[in-house]
């Protein structure tokens, strides 16, 4: 109590004024037409923009919300997208009068994820992904992202998966030039993050800066035609057959968060394909 | 006791009514633009005595400046100015102490002190006065000049005015 007296007799001038200069204002303005306008204009100027600050830090605590909502979104399309389809149709003819929608059946399917433990230092770069078994996500399927692709799983626990990132120098991607039809390899030999070298591609081949790359879709682990970036740059080695081509990648390796794990359903039959295979040699 | 609230109780009703019955109806203007109003009604603040706690300083100017804001139906405008002002006086009387010191009961008149004391004391309370006086009637900064260009209009009327009034009448508080 004789604290509160002490403060109010110390700053208690202190408060009247200030309480005395806040009704005088509110008098102003409330009964004075000129000042109040200008208030009511500033007012706005002011609470307009501590709405809009509100605004964005909310819509920031909302972006989890927004990210799950676009991953769904995307896997919708992108299982709607005719490369997630497999065609079958199978007549004897040699013109293919017209395409037969009803005999696309799926073949793709994807899991979205989001990329949990990510190295791009090394030269065996692996990245962990919050999916796994439980989610249908396997080893030996692949991980794209919305700008290209991102790696291959290697090993699966109930709800995580280990990847093998595109940056690995033990990695080899099934690649083609878009348009053009020309396959190849895609490997990488570490060092800069941003590029892929594609190799056996036969140097009578035209290959030129700019053309794009994807991936060729002659493999159980990527749909064929997803982009995977540019050629930069590409020459034939002397005493060589085959090209050396600089694919600038499209996909940030450093920002990416959200992948897609490839979920082949033809996958069982892939594998049977293989036994046999296997026991014929 | 009596004898000081009938004094400034008198003084305070002089003030108002030649506040707004002659200074507000003869036009100052405009120049250019500007208008010079004088203000005399803020020596009832300026003259109290020295002793004159800091809360009733706050109160009576509110209240004056509430009556004269009736008169110009400019609700808490002059309200606001007059507070401020009174607000500042202590400080200011601190910074403007004579050698000799002042004596708490008597007022601050120039019969009291002397005249360039008093000018002095005059000048910068009306200056505080037309500062926020006029910040309050522009209310945006968008127009600084406009309030500097009048506060230096007003000042020199207002000065001029208060220093008639004080020689004419040359009150002892």
């Amino acid at each position: 109590m004789y604290g509160i007296l002490r403060f109010l007799s110390r700053f208690g001038t202190i408060f009247l004024f200030f309480f005395l200069e806040a009704v005088s204002v509110y008098l102003i303005v409330r009964f004075n037409e000129n000042q109040g306008r200008i208030y009511a204009s500033s007012a706005n100027l002011i609470s307009g923009q501590v709405l809009s600050r509100y605004d964005k830090v909310a819509s920031y605590f909302g972006l989890r919300h927004q990210v799950d909502f676009l991953q769904q979104e995307v896997v919708r399309l992108e299982q709607e997208n005719r490369r997630s389809f497999f065609y079958d149709y199978a007549e004897s003819d040699t013109v293919l009068a017209q395409v037969d929608s009803t005999r696309f059946i799926p073949m793709y399917a994807y899991v979205p994820a989001e990329i949990i433990n990510n190295s791009l230092s090394g030269r065996k770069n692996m990245l962990t992904i919050n999916r796994g078994t439980a989610h249908g996500v396997m080893p030996s399927m692949g991980v794209i992202t919305s700008n290209g692709v991102m790696g291959i799983v290697r090993h699966s626990t109930k709800h995580l998966s280990s990847v093998m990132s595109a940056l690995n120098t033990q990695i080899r991607i099934s690649a083609s030039i878009r348009n053009k039809g020309y396959f190849g390899s895609l490997i990488w030999t570490g060092g800069d993050s941003r590029y892929m070298r594609m190799v056996d591609v036969p140097k009578h081949n035209q290959v030129h800066p700019g053309d794009t790359v994807e991936t060729s879709g002659f493999s159980s682990v990527f749909p064929g035609g997803i982009l995977i970036g540019i050629v930069e740059k590409c020459w034939v080695p002397s005493g060589e057959s085959n090209y050396q081509i600089e694919v600038k990648l499209k996909t940030d390796f450093s920002r990416t968060r959200q992948v897609y794990v490839v979920k082949n359903l033809f996958r069982q039959e892939f594998e049977e394909l293989e036994a046999k295979q296997a026991s014929d040699e | 006791m009596n004898n000081i609230v009938l004094k400034y109780g008198l003084r305070f009703v002089l003030l108002l009514l030649f506040q707004v019955l002659v200074l507000k109806q003869i036009p100052f203007g405009p120049i250019g633009s500007i208008w010079a109003d004088p203000f005399v009604y803020p020596l009832l603040i300026m003259l109290l005595p020295v002793k004159t706690s800091k809360e009733l300083l706050l109160i009576l100017a509110f209240g004056f400046g509430l009556l004269v804001d009736a008169f110009y139906d400019s609700w808490g405008v002059h309200a606001s100015a007059l507070v401020f002002m009174a607000f500042l006086r202590p400080a200011l009387l601190r910074r403007l102490e004579p050698q000799r010191g002042y004596t708490l009961n008597y007022g601050l008149t120039i019969r009291r002190y002397n005249l360039i004391w008093f000018a002095g004391y005059a000048a910068w309370m009306l200056a505080f006065f037309l500062l926020f006086y006029n910040s309050m009637l522009v209310f945006t900064p968008v127009y600084t000049v406009e309030i500097l260009l009048r506060t230096f209009l007003s000042f020199v009327t207002s000065f001029l005015f208060v220093m008639i009034f004080m020689l004419i009448f040359n009150p002892l508080d």
